[in-house]
């Protein structure tokens, strides 16, 4: 496995070593194409869409390198653009399955006939949760991913994803809430805790 | 025991304490005076709990997928257009083939079928029929290894169609007026 870290013209060019540290590129270590990966494996969860994404990513920092305005902050803009690409695969995903009506028909007549039941066990709920996370807002959905799946603190969550610290930690704590709430629409019975 | 006096907290500001606690931000600040009063709020922090382990247990898993191997999404688009040329291939050899085989025959006015060239029309009836009157050949030669048998399978040459038809042949003795049957 190829855990070298990526090199993209920005940072062969402008700076003079890849793993150089630089105030504004602190909280982000020169990622290698496998965290690059299971970042948006932790978005799209399948992972052939997440290489094809980094993929694209990296192609697309190749083409629009000429954008980064400021290169020291090249590490969380090739972050940014996994995360575009991440958002717009989900996006596409989404419209395809509304495209095909008799997928969710089907989906709603099941959900009808069949109301989930709280969920027991932690394994059982983390997929729940899985799916939920994409239902969620591309704000909250990128900083619940940054925060509690990829361990990021809140100042380099907001360089990626050009907030302030403040909104970023907004945004984790509205997931969160978003989150429990779906929870409870999903299954009114959920108290989080095995009662069962 | 909890002391009643000391929860001044509203749910609402006891929810957003216990989340500056998970980022970090806050220490003791009377939430948990106020959880030992409020069932729905030790609900709700059982509930977020309960994420927080799920969320866990998501980036644990996440934490061990693997790039996969195989064929890279270039070499699949790659794989695809090679595939798909062979396909288009395959149907322009097909096309063109039924073509040269439908150019060589034309179509008589009672919608039998004859080969281009040939004088007799195949008329468009039933085998049963095909099979009461059979073609006459016309100056047909054969060369027989095989003396021993009588019947034989004879494919006219002229024909292009996939008509097979059995014939019994009879030696024709030389400078004879008949001949017999083998």
């Amino acid at each position: 496995m190829d855990d070298a870290p990526v090199e993209t013209r920005a940072g062969s060019s402008r700076a003079s070593s890849a793993h150089e540290a630089s105030p504004d590129d602190a909280g982000l270590a020169s990622p290698s194409r496998e965290r690059l990966f299971r970042l948006a494996y932790r978005f799209l969860w399948d992972p052939h869409d997440a290489d094809d994404a980094v993929q694209d990513a990296l192609a697309q920092a190749e083409r629009s390198v000429g954008q980064l305005r400021d290169p020291r902050k090249r590490w969380a803009w090739l972050y940014q653009i996994v995360i575009q690409r991440c958002l717009l695969h989900r996006r596409q995903q989404a419209a395809r399955r509304r495209h095909v009506p008799g997928i969710v028909a089907a989906q709603a007549a099941r959900q009808a006939d069949d109301p989930p039941a709280a969920p027991a066990e932690t394994q059982e709920l983390a997929q729940i949760v899985r799916a939920l996370i994409a239902e969620l807002p591309p704000g909250q959905r990128t900083a619940l991913v940054l925060r509690h799946l990829e361990n990021m603190d809140y100042r380099t969550i907001a360089q990626v994803m050009e907030v302030t610290e403040s909104t970023a930690r907004v945004h984790a704590r509205d997931a969160r809430e978003s989150l429990r709430r779906m929870m409870l629409d999903r299954c009114p019975e959920w108290t989080g805790t095995d009662d069962r | 025991m909890t002391d009643r006096r000391a929860d001044t907290l509203s749910c609402a500001e006891a929810r957003a304490l216990y989340h500056s606690r998970l980022d970090g931000l806050t220490g003791e600040t009377g939430l948990e005076a106020h959880l030992a009063r409020c069932a729905d709020c030790r609900q709700y922090v059982a509930q977020m709990q309960a994420l927080g382990a799920a969320l866990d247990h998501l980036r644990r898993e996440s934490a061990a997928v693997t790039l996969p191997g195989g064929m890279t999404r270039s070499g699949r688009r790659r794989w695809a257009l090679y595939r798909n040329l062979a396909r288009v291939a395959a149907a322009v050899v097909l096309v063109a083939g039924a073509g040269w085989y439908l150019m060589g025959v034309r179509q008589t006015g009672d919608g039998g079928l004859v080969q281009r060239g040939a004088d007799r029309s195949v008329p468009a009836t039933s085998p049963a029929s095909q099979l009461a009157e059979p073609p006459a050949i016309q100056a047909a030669s054969l060369e027989l290894t095989d003396r021993s048998a009588s019947t034989y399978i004879a494919v006219p040459r002229d024909s292009g169609r996939p008509t097979v038809h059995l014939f019994v042949l009879y030696p024709v003795a030389h400078g004879a007026s008949g001949g017999d049957k083998l």
